[in-house]
């Protein structure tokens, strides 16, 4: 049996709109995933540099990216903890170090960018009142894990742009692993496993599905697990695999808490 | 609590049946474009521990423990059906690592794989009615083998006759008894996992490839955070700071740092070619 936090939208008004936001999350995800597998049995896409159907986006464009996520999260954090919003020892104790790993994330990037880090965006992380998370600490829970899951997603999409940047390849991987285990942990204080099983979000519709799409897939490297390693469950077969986001997916999750200019 | 959990140290197995950690960084200098060896030279002046080539039939020796490495057990899976030559088949007699391409790097996380598939299924086979008695504990096991599981059967499947076989193991050295020593040894292994596909991601030449890779190793990173919350769910031992770094780093590992950690457990012979500088 799952646990399933009950959150109350009090504002009808402000669910809708989120549920608009939602929707436009949607035809993100309806295009794909961006990141095309080659559909060809995968030693033979050996050598090839494919990942992306489209232009890879250039380095400073990734960072920059992955800049404006952590802003997200050490901001979301520092909110937080100053309104006290979790309990004191093991919760606190595990978002304050997660805050502190997502701070020393934006000095990283911003010392790696310089003169071409963007700045901190304004951030509203009741989403246009449709959620309370410095006063609920269910719903702080589940958006910690949104973003968690969300940057997980989004440093492995953004890897094989870096491909021919080794060392900010290895230190985006060093990252990309710290916010694993971020993600896990905060999934555990939820009560939840720790890994995602198919695009399961745990927590109430309406409030991080976005965040899953696409984690239910089963083929890798152009092979259907599902079929080929039949004699594991599904369920299996997705947690083993995390899926990645295009920046542009990242763009619009995050960009439901980012207060336009 | 556990005596073998400090978060602000490094957390050290105090009991001598612990996994020897060996002192990587004294391999990992110097070896560019060499052979790096082990398991399978006569001569080696520092074996790695847990390997003993002289006496490999020794470590068997109707140890139980020893028996299922490789095997599918327990439930949540049928008859293995899966590619021939992967891990249904033999021991093989040693296995080459070339480093100089992609099926080299993935040869690479095969062994990893193989090694964590190869624990946990022990752990499963002997330890839930002893050592691992809490019902969740024992699903997060059943889940991690099945993860490594199919980890390991994808590798094979993916790199079909570049595939090295399967490898033997030997973990006559884990008390298997004991949920401290089962817990610890998780830990290394799967952090090591991390850092390992962490180091190996610039290794990769494929852009595909490496988007696998990762697909892989924030599961890895999940399982090391999920093993250390059950060491210790306090002071951030989660992403304790003997793995993460002050600039919140995780770690990444060269092959050969990786390799000599987990040679204690490999009986079959591996050698690594043309590891990168």
């Amino acid at each position: 049996m799952k646990k399933q936090p009950s959150i109350a939208f009090d504002d009808a008004e402000a669910q809708e709109t989120l549920i608009s936001r939602r929707d436009a999350l949607r035809d993100f995800s309806a295009t794909g995933l961006g990141i095309a597998l080659a559909a060809v049995p995968l030693a033979l896409g050996l050598f090839s540099r494919k990942a992306f159907a489209g232009p890879m986006p250039s380095v400073t464009e990734v960072l920059n990216f992955a800049l404006t996520l952590e802003y997200l999260e050490a901001e979301f954090y520092r909110l937080g903890l100053e309104a006290a919003v979790m309990p004191v020892g093991r919760d606190r104790e595990i978002f304050q170090l997660v805050f502190e790993h997502e701070v020393a994330h934006v000095a990283l990037l911003q010392d790696a960018l310089g003169a071409d880090a963007v700045a901190m965006p304004t951030f509203d992380f009741t989403a246009g009142g449709a959620f309370a998370p410095f006063e609920d600490y269910q719903q702080f829970l589940i958006l910690a894990q949104g973003f968690e899951d969300t940057g997980v997603r989004a440093y492995k999409g953004g890897a094989p742009a870096l491909i021919d940047a080794a060392d900010v390849l290895t230190t985006a991987l060093q990252i990309h692993s710290v916010e694993a285990r971020h993600a896990a942990v905060i999934r555990r204080l939820r009560g939840e496993r720790g890994w995602i099983t198919g695009a399961t979000t745990t927590a109430p519709a309406n409030t991080i599905q976005a965040v899953y799409e696409g984690e239910d897939n089963t083929t890798q490297g152009g092979v259907d697990l599902a079929v080929a390693l039949s004699q594991y469950s599904e369920d299996r077969i997705t947690e083993a695999f995390d899926e990645p986001l295009t920046i542009e997916q990242v763009n619009a999750i995050a960009g439901m808490f980012i207060v336009p200019d | 609590m556990s005596k073998l959990i400090r978060s602000s140290g490094k957390p050290r197995p105090r009991d001598g049946k612990q996994p020897g950690r060996r002192d990587f960084l004294k391999v990992s200098g110097g070896l560019a474009g060499a052979l790096f060896l082990w398991g399978c030279s006569a001569d080696d002046s520092d074996p790695p521990p847990g390997i003993d080539v002289g006496d490999v039939g020794d470590v068997r020796d109707g140890d139980e423990v020893g028996r299922d490495a490789g095997s599918d057990t327990g439930p949540d899976t049928g008859p293995d059906t899966g590619p021939d030559a992967g891990p249904d088949a033999g021991p093989v007699d040693q296995a080459i690592l070339d480093f100089s391409n992609d099926f080299g790097v993935l040869n690479y996380a095969l062994v990893l794989e193989q090694l964590e598939a190869a624990f946990y299924a022990l752990v499963v086979a002997n330890s839930f009615g002893s050592a691992i008695t809490d019902a969740q504990e024992q699903r997060i096991f059943d889940e991690l083998r099945i993860h490594e599981e199919i980890h390991r059967d994808f590798l094979f499947a993916a790199l079909g006759e570049n595939a090295i076989g399967m490898l033997e193991f030997d973990f006559s050295a884990v008390d298997f008894d004991s949920r401290d020593v089962i817990l610890t040894t998780s830990r290394i292994f799967e952090d090591l996992g991390v850092a390992a596909y962490n180091g190996a991601g610039r290794l990769l030449k494929d852009a595909d490839l490496l988007l696998i890779a990762g697909k892989i190793v924030s599961v890895e990173a999940r399982h090391a955070s999920t093993i250390r919350d059950l060491i210790y769910p306090r002071e951030g031992f989660f992403a304790g700071d003997d793995v993460v770094d002050d600039q919140a780093l995780d770690r990444a590992f060269n092959p050969s740092m990786v390799l000599a950690q987990a040679g204690d457990f490999v009986v079959t012979p591996v050698s690594a070619i043309n590891l990168p500088a």
